[in-house]
C-alpha cells in the first residue's frame, strides 16, 4: 500500500451497485434487463491523520454511499477499505471480531439531521452514553455519568444537561449532542455528512468552530461531505469533487480553489453565489433606503448594464465556452443525468463545452496533473482546456470595472 | 394607521403596513410578525432574510391571505394602490394567483401529480382569461419555453414525478407567471435544489423582474441568494425588520450588530480564515423573546437601555434600523 505512516484511511477502488430491477418473475416476463445502478463507481483516496477531506457534488452523485460503506453502514460491491493498518474489507480482509470491532469503534459519523438522529424518548445522557456502553459493557453507571458529562462540556454544552431529552434543545445544540456521540468512543476518524446543512448560518458558525477546535486538540481526521462549496474551502484540507459515481476532480483546497481543473468543478465554483458579487448586480443610483427605491427606468438601466457585465464574464474568464449571458460564467446549465442511464464516456459530456467524439466514448481516468492535484478529463489531458486561473470573485469584479462597465461601484 | 394609500413617489407595486401575525395559544398571545412594512417597486425584488423562526415566511403568507386561523393578521396590505387585507375571502382568492403569484420551496408538493404538467397550465391559463383550448395550449407552451424547459412541447403531457427538481420548479415558476402577476413571492424558491440549478432559477428570476417587470417578494436564509439576486434586502430577527436597505449597503456595511454578526458567521470562497465569527446562543423562541431588543442578550455591544426598551427601526439615507447602538445617518 502506498502512503506513508501517518495514512490513517485508504480506499481502493471502491464501488456499490444496487440493483434496482423489477421482481425477477416480472423481468422473465417483460424480458427487462436488470437494472443496475453504479452509485459508486471505483473511488480511490487516503487520508493522513488530522486532514480533513471534503467529498463534494450534487445530490445523487454518491457521496453519501460512499461515506456508507467506508463505517461499515453498507457493504461495498468491490473495492478494498484500510483503516489504521487494518483492512476491514476487500482481499485479505481480517476476521478477528475484536479487532474488527475496536477498528469500527475508531470511526464514527455525524449526521444531517439532529432532528432525526436523536431517539427523542432517550435522555441526553443515554444518547451520548450508548457508544461507550456498547464498547465497556461492565462500566459502572456513575463512572459512565463521569464520562458523559465530560464530553458534554467539551462540545461546549451544561453538564446538567444530562437529564434532558433531545426536544428541549435548539437545532445546533442538538447537533453539539451527535458530535458528543461521536466522540464517545475515542474516534480518530468522523465522517461529517452534511453536519451544519439543516443549520441557520450563525450556528453553523458555532458547529464549525467547534469542529475544528476539536480536529486541532484531538487530532481527528474528518471525512467532510458537503455541498456547500463555502463552507468546504473553510474547513478542508483537501476537496474531491464527486460527479455520477466517480471523483472528476481531487486537490489541496486553495488549488481547487484557485484554479479548479475539470468543467464540472469549475461550474460548480462559478455557480455559488458570492456575497461579494453583491451591489454590482444591484448597484441601482439612488436606491437609497426604505424610502427610495430607483425608478423604473433607473432600475432597467442599471440591469441593462449588469447583464453586459455578466456577458463580460463568461466571455472573460472562461475562454472560448459559449458564453452565457444570463448569468454565471461557466453557465451551469443542464443537469446531472439519471444515474440508471448513465451517458456513456465520460458522464459529464452532455453538459460539458469542450466534449468532443472520445469523451462521448471513454472514461476519463483520473491521473495527476501536479503535486496533489488529480483530474479525470480527456480535455484536460489532451491539453484543450488551457489551465484557467479562477481569480478570486472580487478581482474577477475589479478586472470587469476595468473594462469599462461605468457607473458600477465596487 | 390611517387607510390612504402610502404617499410614494412612484406608486409601488406592492406596500405592507404595519403588518403583524398573533398566534393565540394556550399560554398566551404570540406574536410572529411585529410591525413590518416595506415597499417592491414594479420591476424590483426585495429579498427579506432572517434564519429559522425569524418569521418571514408567515411574513410572505400573511400578505396573500394564506395565514390560517388561529393566526390573526394585523396591518396593511396594499397592490398597485389598491387595499388588499380587507378584502373577503372569494375577493382574495381572485387576486391570489392572478395578480400575485406564489413561489414555495418544495416544487413538488405545489404540482399535482395526477395531471400532466401541460394540464396544469392550461387549467390556470384557462381560469384566469378567456382562452380556447388551442390557444391556452399554444400560451402554455410558450411560457415553458420561455422559464427554459427544453423540448416543451414533446414534454408537455408528462407528470410532475418525471422531471427533476430544477425543470419542477421551473414549472412552477411557469405556473406562478401564468397568470401575469405583477408580484410574485418566492419563498425559499431554490434551497430544495443544488447550487447548479439554483444558478439557473436565480438567473430565470432576475430576467423576469428585468424583462416583465414583475415585483418580487423573495424570502430565503442564504444571503448568497439574496447578494446574487436582490436590489434591496430586509433583515428580520424574532419577527421584527431590524434592518434594511441596499443589498450593496447592507452586506458591504451592514449596521445591526446582528447583521454584522451575521455576515462574518458565513464562510466565503475569497478569503480563508481560521475561525468563523460566531453569534453565540440562538434566536429566541416565540414565547420567550425577551424585553428590550429581541437581540440584546446575543449582542457584545448590548447596554441597560438595549435590555430595557425596544428600539424603534429608523429610516436614514443609508436604509433603516433599528438599534439603540446605532448613530441615525
Amino acid at each position: 500500500m502506498s502512503g506513508g505512516m501517518d495514512v490513517l484511511l485508504e480506499v481502493r477502488d471502491l464501488a456499490k451497485t444496487f440493483d434496482v430491477s423489477a421482481p425477477w418473475l416480472d423481468r422473465l416476463w417483460t424480458r427487462a434487463a436488470p437494472s443496475l445502478l453504479r452509485a459508486v463507481d471505483g473511488v480511490s483516496f487516503s487520508l493522513r491523520r488530522g486532514e480533513t477531506l471534503a467529498l463534494v457534488g450534487e445530490s445523487g452523485c454518491g457521496k453519501s454511499t460512499l461515506a456508507r460503506m467506508i463505517v461499515g453502514l453498507a457493504p461495498p460491491t468491490r473495492g478494498s477499505v484500510m483503516f489504521d493498518g487494518v483492512v476491514l474489507h476487500g482481499e485479505g480482509a481480517i476476521t478477528d471480531r475484536e479487532a474488527r470491532r475496536r477498528a469500527r469503534a475508531s470511526m464514527q459519523m455525524i449526521f444531517q439531521d439532529p432532528h432525526a438522529s436523536l431517539n427523542p424518548r432517550w435522555r441526553v445522557v443515554d444518547i451520548v452514553g450508548e457508544p461507550i456502553r456498547a464498547a465497556e459493557p461492565g462500566l459502572a453507571r456513575a463512572a459512565l455519568h463521569l464520562r458523559v458529562r465530560a464530553l458534554l462540556e467539551q462540545v461546549g454544552l451544561a453538564a446538567a444537561d444530562l437529564r434532558k431529552f433531545p426536544h428541549q434543545f435548539s437545532g445546533g445544540q442538538r447537533q453539539r449532542i451527535s458530535i458528543a456521540r461521536a466522540l464517545s468512543t475515542r474516534p480518530a476518524f468522523i465522517v461529517c455528512d452534511e453536519p451544519t446543512s439543516a443549520l441557520d448560518v450563525s450556528v453553523q458558525a458555532q458547529v464549525l468552530n467547534l469542529m475544528g477546535e476539536l480536529q486541532q486538540r484531538l487530532r481527528l481526521s474528518y471525512l467532510f461531505i458537503s455541498h456547500n462549496l463555502a463552507v468546504v474551502h473553510h474547513i478542508a484540507d483537501r476537496v474531491s469533487v464527486m460527479y455520477l459515481g466517480r471523483i472528476v476532480e481531487s486537490a489541496d483546497t486553495p488549488a481547487l480553489f484557485a484554479a479548479a481543473r475539470h468543467p464540472y468543478s469549475q461550474m460548480l465554483l462559478d455557480a455559488i453565489p458570492d456575497l461579494r458579487a453583491a451591489g454590482m448586480d444591484a448597484a441601482r443610483a439612488g436606491a437609497g433606503g426604505h424610502g427610495a427605491p430607483a425608478s423604473n427606468g433607473a432600475a432597467n438601466a442599471a440591469t441593462g448594464v449588469a447583464a453586459d457585465v455578466s456577458g463580460n464574464v463568461s466571455a472573460d474568464v472562461s475562454g472560448n465556452v459559449s458564453a452565457d449571458v444570463s448569468g454565471n460564467a461557466i453557465a451551469a446549465a443542464g443537469e446531472v443525468p439519471d444515474p440508471l442511464a448513465p451517458p456513456p464516456g465520460c458522464g459529464f459530456h452532455p453538459r460539458c463545452a469542450y466534449a468532443n467524439a472520445r469523451c462521448r466514448r471513454e472514461t476519463p481516468r483520473l491521473t495527476r496533473l501536479e503535486g496533489n492535484h488529480d483530474v479525470a478529463c480527456h480535455a484536460v489531458e489532451e491539453q484543450r482546456i488551457a489551465a484557467r486561473t479562477n481569480l478570486p470573485p472580487i478581482a474577477r469584479l475589479a478586472s470587469i470595472s476595468r473594462q469599462g462597465a461605468s457607473g458600477i461601484p465596487l | 394607521m390611517s387607510a390612504t394609500p402610502p404617499a410614494r413617489p412612484a406608486s409601488p407595486a406592492l406596500a405592507v403596513r404595519g403588518l403583524s401575525v398573533v398566534l393565540p395559544t394556550r399560554r398566551g398571545v404570540l406574536t410572529a410578525v411585529d410591525d413590518v412594512s416595506f415597499d417592491i417597486a414594479t420591476g424590483e425584488i426585495l429579498g427579506v432574510v432572517g434564519e429559522s423562526g425569524a418569521g418571514k415566511s408567515l411574513t410572505g403568507a400573511a400578505i396573500i391571505g394564506l395565514a390560517e386561523p388561529p393566526a390573526r393578521v394585523q396591518g396593511e396590505v396594499w397592490l398597485d394602490g389598491r387595499r388588499i387585507d380587507t378584502l373577503d375571502k372569494a375577493a382574495i382568492h381572485r387576486v391570489r394567483g392572478r395578480e400575485i403569484g406564489a413561489i414555495f420551496q418544495d416544487p413538488l408538493t405545489a404540482l399535482d401529480p395526477l395531471f400532466s404538467i401541460g394540464d396544469q397550465l392550461v387549467e390556470t391559463l384557462r381560469t384566469h382569461f378567456r382562452l380556447t383550448p388551442a390557444d391556452a395550449r399554444a400560451q402554455a407552451l410558450a411560457w415553458l419555453e420561455d422559464v427554459g424547459i427544453a423540448g416543451a412541447a414533446r414534454r408537455f403531457d408528462q407528470f410532475p414525478h418525471q422531471f427533476s427538481g430544477g425543470m419542477r420548479q421551473r414549472i412552477v415558476i411557469a405556473l406562478a407567471l401564468a397568470a401575469e402577476p405583477s408580484v410574485i413571492i418566492a419563498d425559499e424558491p431554490t434551497t430544495a435544489l443544488d447550487v447548479s440549478i439554483q444558478a439557473q432559477i436565480i438567473a430565470l428570476l432576475k430576467r423576469l423582474a428585468r424583462e416583465r417587470g414583475v415585483a418580487i417578494l423573495l424570502i430565503t436564509h442564504d444571503m448568497g441568494v439574496i447578494a446574487a439576486v436582490a436590489d434591496r434586502v430586509v433583515v428580520m430577527y424574532a419577527g421584527r425588520i431590524v434592518e434594511s436597505g441596499a443589498v450593496a449597503d447592507v452586506i458591504h456595511r451592514p449596521r445591526h450588530p446582528y447583521t454584522a454578526g451575521l455576515m462574518a458567521s458565513i464562510p466565503s470562497i475569497a478569503e480563508a480564515r481560521t475561525r468563523l465569527a460566531q453569534i453565540d446562543g440562538a434566536m429566541p423562541r416565540l414565547d420567550a423573546i425577551p424585553v428590550g431588543c429581541a437581540f440584546h442578550p446575543r449582542c457584545s455591544d448590548a447596554d441597560a437601555q438595549c435590555a430595557a426598551r425596544r428600539p424603534p427601526l429608523v429610516a436614514s439615507a443609508a436604509g433603516e434600523v433599528a438599534c439603540w447602538r446605532v448613530s441615525p445617518g
